[in-house]
């Protein structure tokens, strides 16, 4: 793409070299996706070396090996930083010569969320601009993914020269129950592929009405932002019209809601040799009237390559004041669940536990206040009630309650009144409930 | 000094130490400190009593203790309160202007205050505070003083701090169990806000977080007023707590560690540890400087987090434009402004008792701040009640408006 499609700019400049890494299940997935797009220089990097030896027509690397030994990161953001630390020059020189890096990843788990800040800062220092391009996880997959991934998102910003935000919740309206889970996440890394396409073009290229990274930035910028990607390409008579229309139909943009939302649009409209003021000028009214009162900005390309064809691309940012109230909107009483954890710490594939299965909504459904709770009286009284016969069942579960396994340690609080806030028993060491591992 | 009304002492029965502080009030008006004694406490878990008799000897060392530095007889303290059954709400009272001219008149005003006081407590609460926010007149906002003015429809906002009648007489009883006389209950959080904030720094809107051993306090000032309080039963002895399980180290030892190595930003801590010698047959041990912080870290964290997310709900996050304020023995940790700066987003520093003069060594240690609070509540409330002449008398009650005590 770089080599015809910068017709204005210096005969001598150099190509820019763009570098596209996926870090994690959920980012070699969407690497994946995005093979056969030449310009791009990809590389897929995952600490599960089993994972990615099953990847074909992509550079791959596996990274962490004294770390991890070469198995998966387990959910915790700790050994993905150290592995993408121990592997640091590596990446370092996977980027030398790029002008921009895309760092992608899916937040939540442990390689992506710990490895990306890693490896945006490895890039920047080997002088490339880094845009990281994340998805955030679905609610579904529980508090400690979404506390994870803000966490990791917090520092990614630290690094990063720009952050693109895509929360995966909104492709919830994609997953049709009936069509088969693969598909659907097929479908959904593909639209993650054509955003950073999109992006991309709009980097690389040279346009009439000029838009750059620094443009882009600004759009994507600040603490809470989400940002959504949509691409629409259209040929034919009434393009102009039918390239909006198509637009809205894009899954992202829940049915134009969200450009009505959005307090930054970000509008690249691309054609080929024929492109008009007037297609330009068609286009930009009729999406005007789907947008709401976001500042908009606007760029224009003219790209040979889309011979006869118009494409829009829109990057949409909503400026959320917090994410924490959402994080928080979980039923609290699961956050500390030890079950609940056991099913986000699993070792295996944590990073695409989501792709595979909806397991980790299960543990929600049993949960029941922890037994601290309950004062020594009730407590007897419980027992004394459930003694008699007739209430096998009942006794059966309140019994389970008694299972050593749910009582964590209050250190001196033990005998002190808890202090409960929102379900959660405070007096609980915060490193427990947030399951931070002390290697 | 002469003048026992001049004297003013604020207690702090406080879960890490009892602290009393003696201020002497002078002609203008301005408070002086001239004694402080502290005694290590012993009776306290979570800012409420758990063993009377061990906190009455607590208190009477921290009194006699002062009572020598200042060189006085203590007759009666302004004591403070706290504990996680302390609430803090906001009630709006509405009182239609029945005069034929529609003008607002005193009554008006104090009937309004009275209706906006009366709200449902659970039976076992009691009121410590209501303070006066600002007053609505027909649906106009941000009334100050609304007597003389024109209207037919008087609002206000009242926050009322209340908290369990029982666990408060508790530490009445044991200060009046040693022949002092309690002047009024106080809640720390709004105590030290009075010793750490400015008028200035009120206007614009300020939270002072004052993290002590046994529980978190804080109040918000917009424009001002009052607008919001709080207390989380969480503290530095949940820190202790925490690394004592984290580390597998006795609680001496967590408490020593916390207080040598401890940092509320884990930067820098990786790769470094500690040696602690063996002693008592105890073996030494190797412990990770990083895990420490990151233990530590976390559950400062946590408690900014808390106070924002509460913050937020109240949507009040908006209006800290004066910043951040952190005071009481927290505020010793090392970075705890920058971990309040990234969760605040706005500039966080450590509370400095700048309004009071009087001994150095006292108004520097954060951890007087309720305490100084306290003696400066006194100052106020006593200009209040001698039906004062001075200016100041008018600013305290724009400041506070009606207390209840």
């Amino acid at each position: 793409m770089q080599n015809d499609s910068i017709p204005s700019g210096p005969a001598g400049a150099p190509p820019p070299v763009i570098k596209v890494i996926g870090l994690g299940d959920a980012g070699v997935n969407i690497v994946a996706a995005l093979s056969g797009a030449p310009p791009l220089k990809l590389l897929a990097c995952n600490t599960d070396a089993a994972a990615i030896a099953q990847l074909a027509g992509v550079d791959k690397v596996a990274f962490g090996r004294k770390t991890t030994r070469g198995l998966s990161a387990g959910g915790d953001p700790e050994r993905g930083r150290a592995a993408a630390d121990e592997d640091a020059a590596k990446f370092k020189a996977a980027c030398v010569g790029a002008s921009l890096v895309f760092v992608i990843a899916g937040l939540g788990g442990g390689t992506g969320t710990g490895a990306a800040p890693a490896v945006a800062r490895a890039a920047r220092q080997s002088g490339a601009l880094v845009l990281a391009f994340v998805a955030m996880p679905f609610e579904f997959e529980g508090a400690k993914r979404q506390r994870l991934a803000l966490a990791g998102l917090e520092e990614l910003k630290q690094e990063a020269d720009a952050v693109v935000v895509v929360p995966n919740e909104r492709m919830q309206h994609l997953l049709d129950s009936s069509a088969s889970l693969e598909d659907t996440f097929r479908g959904t890394n593909a639209l993650l592929a054509d955003g950073v396409k999109a992006v991309a073009r709009l980097l690389t290229t040279r346009g009439l009405i000029n838009l750059d990274f620094a443009s882009l930035a600004a759009a994507v910028r600040g603490r809470h932002a989400e940002s959504v990607v949509a691409t629409a390409e259209i040929s034919g008579a009434h393009r102009a019209v039918a390239v909006v229309e198509k637009l809205l139909q894009h899954p992202m943009l829940d049915d134009g809601e969200v450009l009505k939302t959005a307090d930054w649009l970000l509008v690249s409209v691309a054609g080929g040799p024929g492109f008009s003021f007037g297609d330009v000028n068609a286009v930009m009214r009729e999406l005007n009237g789907h947008c709401g009162k976001g500042n908009l900005t606007m760029g224009a390309i003219a790209d040979p390559a889309l011979e006869g064809r118009l494409s829009i691309t829109v990057i949409a940012t909503e400026r959320r004041e917090a994410p924490a109230a959402d994080v928080e909107s979980e039923p609290p009483a699961a956050m500390g669940r030890p079950s609940a954890r056991r099913a986000s710490l699993s070792p295996v594939n944590i990073d695409t536990e989501f792709l595979k299965t909806p397991e980790p909504v299960r543990p929600r459904r049993g949960v029941r206040p922890p037994p601290p709770d309950l004062s020594p009286e009730q407590q007897q009284q419980i027992l004394a009630r459930h003694a008699r016969p007739g209430a096998r069942r009942r006794r059966h579960t309140d019994l389970q309650q008694q299972l050593p396994l749910e009582i964590v340690s209050k250190g001196r609080f033990e005998k002190s009144e808890p202090t409960i806030h929102h379900g959660e028993d405070l007096d609980v060491p915060t490193f427990i409930r947030r399951g931070m591992v002390l290697n | 000094m002469s003048d026992r009304n001049s004297i003013i002492v604020g207690l702090e029965i406080g879960t890490s130490k009892v602290c009393a502080v003696v201020g002497e009030v002078n002609d203008t008006g301005a408070v002086n400190i001239v004694g402080v004694g502290q005694s290590r406490s012993r009776g306290v878990r979570k800012g409420e009593i758990v063993d009377a008799s061990q906190a009455e000897e607590d208190v009477r060392n921290a009194i006699v203790e002062a009572e020598k530095m200042a060189d006085v007889e203590i007759r009666d303290v302004y004591l403070g309160v706290t504990g996680g059954h302390l609430r803090g709400l906001t009630n709006r009272g509405v009182h239609p202007v029945v005069s034929a001219d529609r003008e607002i008149t005193e009554e008006d005003v104090q009937d309004v205050i009275k209706n906006a006081k009366a709200i449902n407590l659970p039976t076992e609460n009691s009121n410590i505070h209501a303070i006066r926010q600002h007053f609505t007149v027909d649906g106009q906002p941000g009334v100050i003083s609304p007597a003389g003015m024109l209207g037919a429809r008087l609002e206000v906002d009242v926050h009322v701090i209340h908290g369990n009648t029982n666990r408060l007489k508790n530490s009445i009883r044991v200060v009046k169990g040693l022949q002092l006389d309690v002047a009024e209950i106080v809640f720390n959080g709004l105590a030290s806000s009075l010793a750490l904030l400015n008028s200035e720094q009120k206007e614009l809107g300020a939270l002072v977080i004052d993290i002590g051993g046994g529980t978190t306090d804080y109040a918000v000032y917009v424009e001002g007023v009052i607008k919001h309080t709080g207390v989380l039963a969480v503290g530095g002895d949940h820190v202790t707590s925490d690394l004592g399980v984290g580390l597998k180290i006795s609680l001496g030892r967590a408490e020593q560690l916390k207080i040598e190595h401890g940092s509320a930003l884990p930067d820098g801590a990786g790769g470094r540890s500690i040696e602690l010698p063996g002693d008592f047959g105890m073996p030494g041990r190797t412990i990770n400087l990083e895990h420490l912080c990151r233990i530590m870290s976390l559950r400062m964290l946590e408690i900014f987090e808390l106070i924002e997310q509460e913050l937020h709900e109240v949507g009040l996050l908006d209006y800290l434009r004066g910043g951040v304020f952190v005071c009481g023995g927290g505020a010793r940790i090392p970075h705890i402004e920058k971990l309040a700066e990234r969760v605040f987003g706005v500039p966080a520093s450590i509370g400095r008792t700048n309004s009071i003069s009087g001994i150095k060594s006292a108004l520097d240690q954060p951890e007087f701040a309720a305490a100084i609070g306290l003696v400066k509540f006194g100052s106020f409330q006593q200009k209040k009640q001698a039906g004062g002449r001075s200016i100041l008398k008018s600013v305290a009650n724009s400041i506070f408006g009606a207390f209840k005590s």
